[in-house]
């Protein structure tokens, strides 16, 4: 029993120093990881435009990746990477679309169809009486 | 005023969501269109003598992004063929993530439609023009800027309906 606890505790440590190189292996620091893995998860597979280019294994998706990868190697930031993206796949690329003129009504139309219909359901409750 | 109010409602929302039904969301307006041409230092494939984005300065052409492995390329290739024969534009192909001897075996096969062929080995350059679905066509005038993309295999309609007109029009400019 005392050999099979040793041979258990011999396997945890070798697991652990392994994976350690593995990660030492790699380029990218946390951070970058960290980066990496949310701009992958934020945009869309051109390709398959209901995932994400993180789910995706479309080849165009795979070349995606590879190019993100590559630049936040470089120390590119998230915006200079997103932007590399808008420019050339257009805003669709990004799962939340930004902020502008063409999109105005995406973001601020459920809030007009709100006050809206506040308005009609104040109308409808408090002038009955 | 009762009845009425959820109708307009009804008819508010239908009017948006009618468009979205006959929007195709595989076709996405490339944020390219109306600028110049991305730079690029690219084989040529056949002769191997590199080219770059000047080679779109004198004269309208058309870019056409095709592969030996993409069968839609096949279906439109009667349509480029059909616009060199014209000889109405400079007519010019992008190999995209192909290999050169199926790319040269295809072109034997089926006929070579294009005056130059970029080779784009692992589609960098496609990645710079937004390529998401080969075959893609574009028309770029004298300039060098890009007028019109179209994503997918040229069909009948498309061919004479809208690229034929185009630059028709194109090279009625001056």
């Amino acid at each position: 029993m005392k050999k099979i606890n040793l041979f258990l505790y011999f396997i945890c440590i070798y697991n652990i120093l392994f994976s350690h190189d593995v990660i030492g292996e790699q380029k990218f620091n946390l951070i970058q990881e960290q980066l990496y893995k949310q701009i992958i998860s934020e945009t869309r597979c051109m390709v398959c435009q209901n995932q994400n280019l993180a789910e995706s294994e479309a080849p165009l998706a795979i070349d995606l990746k590879n190019k993100i990868k590559e630049m936040v190697e470089e120390g590119k930031s998230e915006k200079e990477i997103k932007n590399f993206l808008v420019e050339r796949y257009s805003s669709y690329i990004l799962y939340k679309p930004p902020f502008s003129h063409q999109n105005i009504i995406l973001w601020l139309g459920p809030l007009i169809f709100l006050i809206i219909l506040s308005y009609f359901l104040y109308r409808n409750i408090y002038l009955r009486k | 005023m009762r009845i009425s109010f959820p109708f307009i409602i009804f008819l508010v929302l239908f009017t948006i969501l009618i468009f979205g039904v006959y929007n195709n969301p595989k076709i996405v307006r490339s944020p390219l269109i109306g600028k110049q041409i991305p730079s690029f230092n690219l084989e040529e494939l056949s002769s191997g003598k590199i080219i770059n984005q000047e080679f779109f300065y004198d004269k309208a052409s058309v870019l056409n992004v095709w592969a030996s492995w993409c069968l839609e390329c096949l279906r439109e290739h009667r349509y480029i063929a059909d616009l060199k024969e014209r000889e109405i534009i400079n007519v010019f192909g992008l190999n995209y993530k192909d290999l050169r001897d199926d790319a040269n075996g295809w072109l034997d096969i089926h006929g070579n439609p294009y005056e130059i062929i970029l080779y784009d080995n692992f589609g960098n350059y496609a990645m710079n023009l937004g390529v998401y679905g080969v075959p893609e066509t574009f028309l770029i005038d004298k300039n060098g800027i890009i007028r019109k993309k179209f994503i997918g295999a040229l069909s009948e309609q498309v061919y004479y309906e809208e690229l034929l007109p185009m630059i028709e029009k194109i090279n009625e400019e001056n």
